[in-house]
Formats: structure tokens, C-alpha cells, sequence
């Protein structure tokens, strides 16, 4: 399957993303039995490297893709999507406790 | 051909498109898109470190130190440890014989008393070891137990009972097939259970599970976890609120706490026909004014549901004991004689 080369970048966030946070269970599940500060420190060096790796592998993507003027609409919504969760964690109605 | 050259035509063909580097120009539109670009991800990932500094600090609180004893009310004991159920962590906790009107030594009833959150098995304010102690004195066999990550347990992420319910089950096992806590006393013939504010939390959680809990006294349980992180993630952590759902699912990822599932107005409806008994405080408000009639409505629900509720005049959260502590320890005291019936073993008498 070919992506278009306008949403590389969300893509290939969102493969990133996702290996990363399997990484992270995985990571925990290996060492959760040395203890908690074992797992704790596992957990957050792994799921810290695959957010720098994340970022880099969207921010290279998203300079070549930038080369072509063509890609110009596809990295306006990349960018819509990548701010969508913090967007959406602003606007979604919670709960709290009185 | 070879690799440069390969190479070179590449460049050359991007060149023709306009896209090369060297073509290109790059237009006010492209920096607007590389300055959304970079803004997005910028807001994102700042979004993201601090959800997980969030979920870092809400899953670990340091442990207090047990500073006492059941001697220092003159009550013998054992330190007694036990895996808990699933995961097998290793938890620290005395068990108690009951002592009877004769002064024998009796562990024909157990009640499993589990503290709150951020305390122990021996914890003065909300006043544990001396409930403990009042169990005692009144003929019921006691397991008191640091939960996971506090008091002498080993350190383990704060999941508000998602993982400490599982102590609670490793409570039931132990007292069931484990070791007999104080030989030569024989394992408890019934358990029940009394547990405050996330200790009644795990304990409604793990009674649901495990049918051999067979009666609840359940004092200051909110109804629903997620409302509190939400009023409380923002208030504590000084952070706007849409900071929360971000630390709750950087909790799943770091610890595998999935805090959306501690419900114990899911759960408080499967312990029927079991006797539960309802405590909070009229000024309890932290749970909620409304949790302890949310649990009695969805208690109630559950087949041949026996059920009490008693709402503690001016009493805050966890501090029933507290605030009316010889009606408390009428009320429960006499709840547990009732659901567990009398001390049937050898010389208890009538």
C-alpha cells in the first residue's frame, strides 16, 4: 500500500506512535516483576525514546514533504491532526466530582 | 549504472518537479505550514510530558512507615505475608486472633480490614489498629495488611484499588489455603471484610470476585473513580483539567492502570446476597455527596440484596470511626455478629 506523499508524515507519526506505546507494554510487562522502580524507570526511558524518535522521524518527513507545494493541504490537516488530541482533550466534556 | 549517479538523476528529476532544494522558493504559504507544523508538534508533545509527569507523580506515593504494633494494645499478633492473587507481590500484614469473653484465643471469624490510600495497616488518623484492636476484643480474628506501595509492602504504582484488589484476593487465599496464620489456631471457618475509602474500594472490588468474603463493611467508597481524578487531577497538580485524560492514559501506558475500570457501583451490585453495610460521612467531600446513595440504589439492584446504609453526621472523609466511634463500633460490631453468626469453635461457648 502507497501512501501519498503529502501524508507521509502523519503516517509514519502514527506508526511510530504506535510501536512505541506496544514497546512501553512491552517493556513493562518484561521487568514489572523486578519491582516498581525497575518498571517505572523502563517505561519512562522507552516510552521517552520513542517520543524523541517520534518526533524526529514526523520532523524530517514533514521537511522533505514541505519541498512540494503539492503537499501543502495534506500538511495543513497533518497538522490539524497531530494538535487534534490536545484540541479534543479541551473541548470533551468531563465529569469531576462535585 | 551506479549508485551517484542513481543518485544525481534523482536530485535532477526533483529539480525538474520544483522540488529540489536547490529549485525551491519557499513561499509565505510553506512557512505558515512549517510554523502550524511545528506549533502542532510542539503543543503536542509538551502536552505529552506533562500528562506523564502527571501520571508519574499520581502513581507513586511515598510510604508511611508502620510506627506500631497490636502489642501496644496489648494483643498478641503475628507478622504474617502472602502473594497477592495474579501478580503474586509479596504483602506485609499481622494477623490478629480474636479473643473471646473466656480470654481464649479464637480465629474462627476473620475480618480482612484494609486501609485507604497513602496509609497503613497501623494508621492513627483514620484509627486502623485500634478498630483492629476492637475486632479483636470482640472475638473476630483480624488481617491487616499494607497494601501494595505502602506501609512495609513493596513499592507499587498507586492505581486507587485497579491493582489492590488483588491484595485483597491474596488476603482471601491466604486465609483460606495459606499457612494457618497463628497455629495452633485452625484457618478461619468465615471472612468478612472492612475496608476505608480505597480500602473499601479494593475491598468491593475483590468481594465481587471472590464469594468467599462474606460480608462488606464498606466506609467512605466513592462511587466512581474517574469524577475524583478529574476534579482532583487539576486541583492537586495545579494544571488545567484537560490535562486529565492525557495523565490517565499515560498511567495505562507507564503502569497498565486502567482507572476508568475502578467502579464500585459496577461491582457493589454482585456481592448480594451477601450482608453489606454502607458507611459515610455527612461532610465527607471528598467522595462525593452522592456516592453513598449511588452505592445503595446499585447495591440494592443485586438478587436477594441485603444491604445497610448509614450516613455519618459531620464526618469527613474517612473519619466515621472518628467522629462516633462508640456508635460505630455498635453499628459494626454488631453487623459482623449477624452476617457471620456466633464463634463456633470448641469452648466459645454460648
Amino acid at each position: 500500500m502507497t501512501v501519498p506523499k503529502g501524508l507521509r508524515p502523519i503516517a509514519l507519526l502514527a506508526v511510530a506512535l504506535l510501536a512505541t506505546a506496544a514497546l512501553t507494554t512491552v517493556a513493562r510487562v518484561l521487568v514489572e516483576s523486578q519491582g516498581f522502580f525497575v518498571e517505572r524507570s523502563a517505561t519512562l526511558v522507552v516510552l521517552g525514546l520513542g517520543l524523541a524518535v517520534a518526533t524526529l522521524l514526523y520532523a524530517r518527513a514533514c521537511t522533505r514533504a514541505l519541498r512540494d507545494r503539492a503537499n501543502s493541504w495534506p500538511l495543513v490537516i497533518t497538522a490539524l491532526i497531530v494538535a487534534a488530541p490536545v484540541i479534543l482533550a479541551i473541548l470533551l466534556p468531563q465529569n469531576p466530582a462535585p | 549504472m551506479t549508485q551517484t549517479n542513481r543518485r544525481a538523476d534523482a536530485w535532477t528529476d526533483l529539480d525538474k518537479q520544483g522540488a529540489g532544494p536547490r529549485a525551491q522558493k519557499i513561499s509565505g504559504g510553506q512557512l505558515l505550514i512549517a510554523a502550524l507544523l511545528g506549533v502542532s508538534a510542539l503543543v503536542s508533545l509538551a502536552y505529552a510530558g506533562v500528562s506523564i509527569d502527571i501520571a508519574a507523580t499520581l502513581a507513586y506515593e511515598k510510604p508511611k512507615q508502620v510506627l506500631t504494633t497490636p502489642a501496644s494494645l496489648g494483643l498478641d499478633y503475628r507478622d504474617v505475608s502472602f502473594p497477592a492473587r495474579e501478580d503474586h507481590v509479596l504483602i506485609r500484614g499481622w494477623f490478629i486472633p480474636g479473643v473471646l469473653s473466656t480470654g481464649k484465643l479464637t480465629a474462627d471469624r476473620a475480618v480482612i480490614v484494609v486501609h485507604g490510600r497513602a496509609k497503613n495497616r497501623a494508621d492513627p488518623q483514620d484509627g486502623i489498629l485500634e478498630l483492629s484492636g476492637t475486632f479483636a476484643r470482640r472475638g473476630f480474628a483480624v488481617l491487616a495488611f499494607d497494601m501494595r506501595g505502602m506501609g512495609e509492602s513493596p513499592p507499587a504504582p498507586d492505581s486507587l484499588g485497579f491493582f489492590e484488589q488483588r491484595d485483597v484476593l491474596g488476603a482471601v487465599d491466604f486465609l483460606r489455603s495459606g499457612p494457618p496464620p497463628y497455629p495452633p489456631l485452625s484457618r478461619p471457618r468465615i471472612v468478612g471484610g472492612w475496608g476505608v475509602s480505597m480500602g473499601a474500594t479494593s475491598l468491593i472490588l475483590a468481594a465481587a470476585r471472590e464469594p468467599a468474603v462474606r460480608a462488606v463493611v464498606a466506609d467512605s467508597t466513592p462511587a466512581d473513580v474517574l469524577p475524583l481524578l478529574e476534579r482532583e487531577i487539576p486541583r492537586q497538580g495545579h494544571v488545567p483539567p484537560a490535562f486529565t485524560p492525557g495523565a490517565l492514559l499515560m498511567a495505562h501506558l507507564l503502569y497498565g492502570i486502567d482507572y476508568a475500570a475502578v467502579r464500585p457501583v459496577d461491582a457493589v451490585g454482585r456481592l448480594a446476597p451477601r450482608p453489606l453495610f454502607l458507611i459515610d460521612g455527612t461532610a465527607d467531600t471528598y467522595t462525593g455527596r452522592s456516592s453513598l446513595a449511588l452505592l445503595t440504589t446499585s447495591a440494592r439492584r443485586g438478587s436477594g440484596a441485603e444491604v445497610t446504609s448509614w450516613l455519618v453526621p459531620k464526618a469527613t472523609h474517612a473519619q466515621d470511626f472518628r467522629t462516633a466511634p462508640v456508635e460505630y463500633v455498635r453499628r459494626v460490631m454488631g453487623f459482623f455478629e449477624t452476617a457471620l453468626g456466633p464463634d463456633l469453635s470448641p469452648g466459645a461457648g454460648p
